[in-house]
């Protein structure tokens, strides 16, 4: 069973089609990069796997179950888990509290008004968790937007693993980050589960080839061409398209 | 923690001195009491769940009338009048809030503005169950436990409006420190985030509003008990208005915030209309616009920036 099913998906808006029949399946463990110019509709097609946008016709099927018009958190609940582009976190709560948020709606225990000792600790621990696979126990207590912009990418990374995801949707994960710190946020990504399926929208594309195993084109809202890393470097149209224009931009 | 546990015991020292200091002051001080629990109730969607809300007193004056109506024509126990206002609130809360938390900002405002309005010409259409203009008169509520006696001297008044506050804020502080209430704080500072998250963000925020509109009903109920009447004025825009001028004051969100705005908007506009009849209303405006200008934030935090620059170099925790 495919952790990812989408079939025939489309989106409009109005008169201009964004997304146009989109058809793909992610397998556990899958490590799958999404490439494309700018406008592509990379992050429209992210927003729609992950119901913040709904689409024209298709459907989404995450761990084999139809979510195409269910909203966000029975995704969630299903297993799905993203980021943003433009980090989007509580930016006046501190790394913990961020992480703490997505944990105790992971653990289901979000909605309590007496949570006991035994439930606070539960949480507390998987945060603790979390700092300690992400590097951040330093900056635990420190409200977000305080922090260098390479190290909220990272709480935002650690938002998402909070909710131990079996699909994971990363829109750019080092969008805006100085090159310096780059590589522990790939790093980190790197290191994820290897049972988590995960779709990277990324525009550079050293990383891209070292990170997945499938990529996927994705030209005026349609998928161009699909394949292995090898396939898409030989692929003409491609290298015309996209490599070319990134090795000379 | 043991800061919050310095301040808690502050809160209740002051209850506990007020009558003692200032003994002929009593009714004054039991409206404070009563407006800091409607504050209060306010901040739970205000400062918490950042939904500004122009129409809370349709919630108070629910509470009020109900209460009052019971004690006039079935009980005038003050507890039972208490759960009644509470109930009937709470209600009105879950009918109000499925309809207006589909709206956010601008027209969730709009909207809990025709909230008010519409509760307010219910009350005043059906006189002969309200009173109407006139307000409803006549209620005269049994001793508080069978036991304490409303005396004119507003003794038993204020003590039993001490006792609901300090109730009210347990439930409250519970409340706001709990798991729930983070999440209402996740979804102030950023509900797409938390839908994405997996939060089912309009449950929640309609439980909050019932918890909220359920807590200004027992206010209302509480002032219509101690007082004896209620009017029109319970369910005004301007009221709801004042209210919202008390919680900013005080600073929403930040726990102490009711218990520092209501008392001072009620004091000063017991002063200023003493002092200052005609102009009252001018003084509260420039209070307002220097608490806006040079205390954002309100009291509270200002004067928690105060003590922490202080006791420490820098109010923020520094980076190691």
């Amino acid at each position: 069973m495919s952790v990812l099913d989408v079939r025939g998906l489309s989106k409009n808006f109005g008169s201009l089609e964004v997304t146009r029949n989109v058809s793909f399946a992610l397998e556990e463990g899958a490590r799958c990069a999404l490439i494309g110019p700018n406008g592509a509709g990379k992050t429209t097609l992210l927003n729609l796997i992950s119901g913040r946008l709904q689409p024209t016709a298709g459907t989404i099927r995450v761990a084999g179950r139809d979510v195409t018009r269910a909203p966000e958190a029975a995704r969630v609940q299903a297993g799905l888990g993203r980021t943003f582009q433009i980090t989007s976190l509580f930016r006046r709560l501190t790394v913990h509290e961020n992480l703490a948020l997505a944990v105790r709606e992971h653990q289901g225990v979000a909605r309590l008004l007496w949570p006991s000792r035994r439930v606070r600790a539960r949480v507390d621990a998987r945060v603790a968790g979390i700092l300690t696979t992400l590097r951040l126990e330093a900056d635990a207590q420190t409200p977000v937007e305080i922090l260098p912009y390479g190290v909220q990418r990272m709480v935002e990374l650690g938002v998402a693993l909070a909710l131990e995801p079996k699909l994971l949707l990363l829109d750019e994960p080092a969008a805006g980050v100085p090159r310096d710190d780059v590589g522990i946020i790939f790093d980190a990504i790197a290191q994820l589960p290897p049972s988590m399926a995960v779709l990277l929208i990324e525009h550079d594309i050293d990383v891209v080839f070292r990170f997945a195993s499938r990529i996927a084109v994705l030209v005026a809202g349609a998928i161009l061409v699909e394949g292995t890393p090898a396939e898409i470097s030989q692929h003409a149209e491609v290298r015309a398209l996209y490599l070319g224009e990134s090795r000379h931009g | 923690m043991t800061k919050t546990r310095v301040l808690d015991a502050a809160v209740v020292v002051a209850l506990v001195l007020y009558p003692l200091l200032l003994p002929g002051y009593l009714d004054l001080g039991t409206r404070m009491i009563v407006m800091a629990l409607f504050a209060m109730s306010l901040d739970l969607l205000v400062g918490y769940c950042g939904l500004v809300t122009l129409g809370h007193a349709a919630f108070f004056g629910v509470g009020a009338y109900s209460a009052g109506i019971l004690a006039i024509r079935a009980s005038a126990d003050p507890l039972t009048g208490l759960l009644a206002g509470g109930v009937a609130a709470a209600i009105l809360g879950l009918l109000a809030g499925t309809v207006l938390l589909r709206s956010r900002r601008l027209t969730l405002i709009m909207l809990t503005l025709a909230t008010v309005l519409i509760v307010q010409e219910t009350a005043n259409r059906m006189n002969w169950l309200t009173g109407g203009a006139d307000g409803l008169q006549g209620i005269d509520m049994d001793p508080v436990l069978g036991r304490f006696a409303f005396d004119l001297f507003g003794r038993v008044g204020y003590v039993y409006a001490a006792a609901v506050l300090a109730l009210g804020f347990l439930v409250f502080r519970a409340v706001v420190d709990s798991n729930f209430g983070k999440s209402l704080v996740g979804i102030r500072e950023n509900e797409p985030r938390m839908r994405a998250i997996g939060a089912p963000v309009d449950t929640r925020l309609r439980i909050a509003f019932v918890m909220s509109a359920a807590l200004a009903g027992i206010a209302g109920a509480l002032q219509a008990q101690v007082t004896e009447f209620v009017s029109l004025n319970a369910v005004s825009v301007e009221f709801s208005g004042e209210i919202l001028i008390m919680l900013i004051l005080g600073g929403a969100g930040r726990r102490y915030g009711a218990f520092l705005g209501a008392p001072l908007y009620v004091f000063m506009q017991d002063y200023l209309a003493k002092e200052d009849p005609a102009n009252w209303y001018l003084w509260i405006g420039a209070m307002l616009m220097a608490i806006v200008l040079f205390a954002p934030g309100g009291l509270t935090k200002w004067i928690g920036a105060l003590v922490g620059r202080a006791t420490h170099a820098s109010p923020l925790p520094g980076r190691s």
